[in-house]
């Protein structure tokens, strides 16, 4: 498998074990790889975060892209461990939505 | 309010942090103006540069304090201005490299011996079709194998040109190794031991270390260490640290809260206290970290020298990427109690580093308590006084190598231990 596609494995398992700690039994995901990038969405349909949660979740997504911090660190994501790894997925793509509805539950849309 | 708004404005400024960084590189090149004359500071420079470089080779005592302030000074100087012109966001990871590379241009890295290596990653990344900014941190961290360089060049009995092309390419095949094996260390001990390029070097340097016992070739480095605390050093540091910390509160619109932020932090990988916290609330922490550094070596009556300054700038460092004095001080209170309790004193070189360089372990403390960092601490004292032979000291990263051993030993049992108290 080449890089690219380990990076995804990785993005994708943190954001599952994101939802899965917050009990959602109901995901949805997406992936669709264009010749200039990656789209990447995640929809826990039965998850309605609170505000709270959903600011924090926000702060911690909304971070700069590092392309030196992907490079070395990129591993780190996608385990079972409860740390800031949602930082290390929003340093390795560029956040293009987070949405909380009772309809829809929660959405996060990423790009890389 | 307006303050407030203006303050932030700055933080968020690359400008700013480039130059405050910058601003610290500078200082320490001026100290060592300060400290030796133009003849002794050139004079001990050629002597860093010729030396073998192995664990322990305090540059104080090699060069003078002059020459291993300018050295570090300028290394350090050099890669900020690498990551400036690559576009660079200076980051906690960013800044923790810069400081790394600071301390230990007092005592292993020089203008000679860190550019292989940096070149052999370059070079893996052109190999790779990738970008080189994908692995400029592990290029920098990576010179912790630079002795490799030094070694093959000055101390293997070559004549000095081929030497020169040996050590160049033995540091260049070296750095290529480096990218695809750090990447995969770092998930053995999943972020725990904040120092990984360390515990990556170490296996490497074991593996070199090796091949040559093999065929009877044993390294000429020896122990350099420098003895006593001269003044200069420490009022020279207790301002350096200190002016961090007055600084970080200039800058900082809010710098208790902010600095309350970081220390709620575990400091596992990645944790980048610049990001959540801001430049300000992260200075005050790096200067805190230094000044604690600076107060356990003089408390045990430990030396201040190349080797101890450069633990200490690199707990500072980390201040920014990790560590912060609660999670910090259980890793230095373990080493210290077994250190009473062994066949060592606890300011003897050994034990002294393993409490400052030791704080390679402080996720463990920030993730599962006091009572486990401290037994991280004991732990890791034992084994770092052992593994040191492997890598027969290429390694400038010790306590990363022996942290990595730590944390991948004492990790499943403490995420058992966690996971049953959960349930």
């Amino acid at each position: 498998m080449n890089d690219e596609n380990v990076k995804l494995l990785h993005i994708a398992g943190e954001l599952t074990s994101y939802f899965l700690k917050h009990k959602s039994k109901d995901l949805g995901f997406n992936i669709r790889i264009t010749d200039k990038m990656t789209e990447i969405s995640i929809n826990a349909r039965d998850v309605v975060l609170s505000p709270e949660q959903t600011e924090k979740l926000r702060v911690q997504m909304n971070n700069p892209r590092q392309l030196e911090v992907e490079g070395y660190y990129s591993n780190l994501a996608g385990g079972g461990h409860v740390g800031e790894e949602l930082r290390l997925v929003s340093a390795m793509t560029d956040v293009e939505e987070i949405s909380v509805s009772e309809t829809e539950g929660t959405i996060i849309r990423l790009r890389r | 309010m307006a303050l407030i708004e203006k303050n932030t404005k700055l933080e968020e400024s690359e400008h700013l942090k480039y130059t405050v960084i910058a601003f610290y590189c500078l200082a320490m090149i001026l100290f060592g103006f300060a400290v030796d004359t133009p003849s002794q500071i050139i004079k001990g420079m050629l002597d860093i540069i010729n030396s073998p470089d192995t664990l322990i080779t305090d540059y104080m005592m090699v060069g003078g304090i002059g020459a291993a302030f300018i050295n570090a000074g300028i290394l350090a100087l050099l890669i900020l201005y690498i990551y400036k012109r690559m576009g660079i966001n200076l980051t906690g990871a960013a800044t923790a490299s810069i400081f790394t590379i600071a301390g230990f241009g007092l005592f292993g890295k020089n203008l000679y011996n860190v550019w292989p290596i940096i070149m052999g990653v370059w070079l893996y990344s052109k190999l790779k079709k990738e970008s080189f900014r994908n692995n400029i941190l592990i290029a920098a961290f990576g010179t912790a194998l630079s002795p490799i360089v030094s070694e093959v060049t000055f101390a293997m009995g070559f004549d000095l040109v081929p030497g020169i092309i040996l050590g160049i390419i033995m540091g260049i095949l070296v750095g290529l190794l480096l990218p695809s094996l750090a990447r995969y260390f770092v998930g053995i001990h999943q972020g725990y031991n904040l120092y990984n390029i360390g515990f990556t070097a170490g296996f490497i340097g074991t593996v070199i270390m090796s091949l040559l016992r093999v065929f009877g070739l044993t390294l000429k480095g020896e122990f350099i260490w420098s003895y006593g605390r001269p003044p200069v050093l420490m009022i020279g540091g207790l301002v350096f640290f200190s002016s961090m910390i007055v600084l970080g509160f200039l800058i900082s619109p809010a710098p208790i809260k902010k600095l309350q932020a970081i220390l709620k932090n575990s400091g596992r990988l990645v944790t980048d206290f610049i990001i959540i916290s801001g430049f300000g609330a992260t200075l005050i922490n790096m200067g805190l970290l230094g000044l604690l550094g600076f107060a356990y070596v003089i408390l045990v009556k430990g030396d201040l020298n190349g080797p101890t300054i450069g633990g200490i700038l690199t707990m500072a460092g980390f201040g920014a990427f990790g560590t912060h004095p609660r999670n910090a001080l259980p890793i230095m209170a373990g080493v210290y109690i077994i250190g009473r309790l062994s066949i060592w004193t606890v300011n003897s070189p050994g034990v002294i580093l393993a409490a400052l360089f030791g704080t390679t372990l402080a996720p463990i403390a920030g993730a599962f308590g006091w009572m486990a960092g401290i037994i991280a601490g004991i732990i890791h004292l034992a084994i770092v006084m052992n593994v040191g032979y492997l890598h027969g000291g290429l390694n400038l990263y010790n306590n990363g190598f022996s942290g990595g051993i730590v944390a991948t030993i004492l990790l499943p049992v403490l995420e058992v231990i966690r996971r049953n108290r959960d349930e």
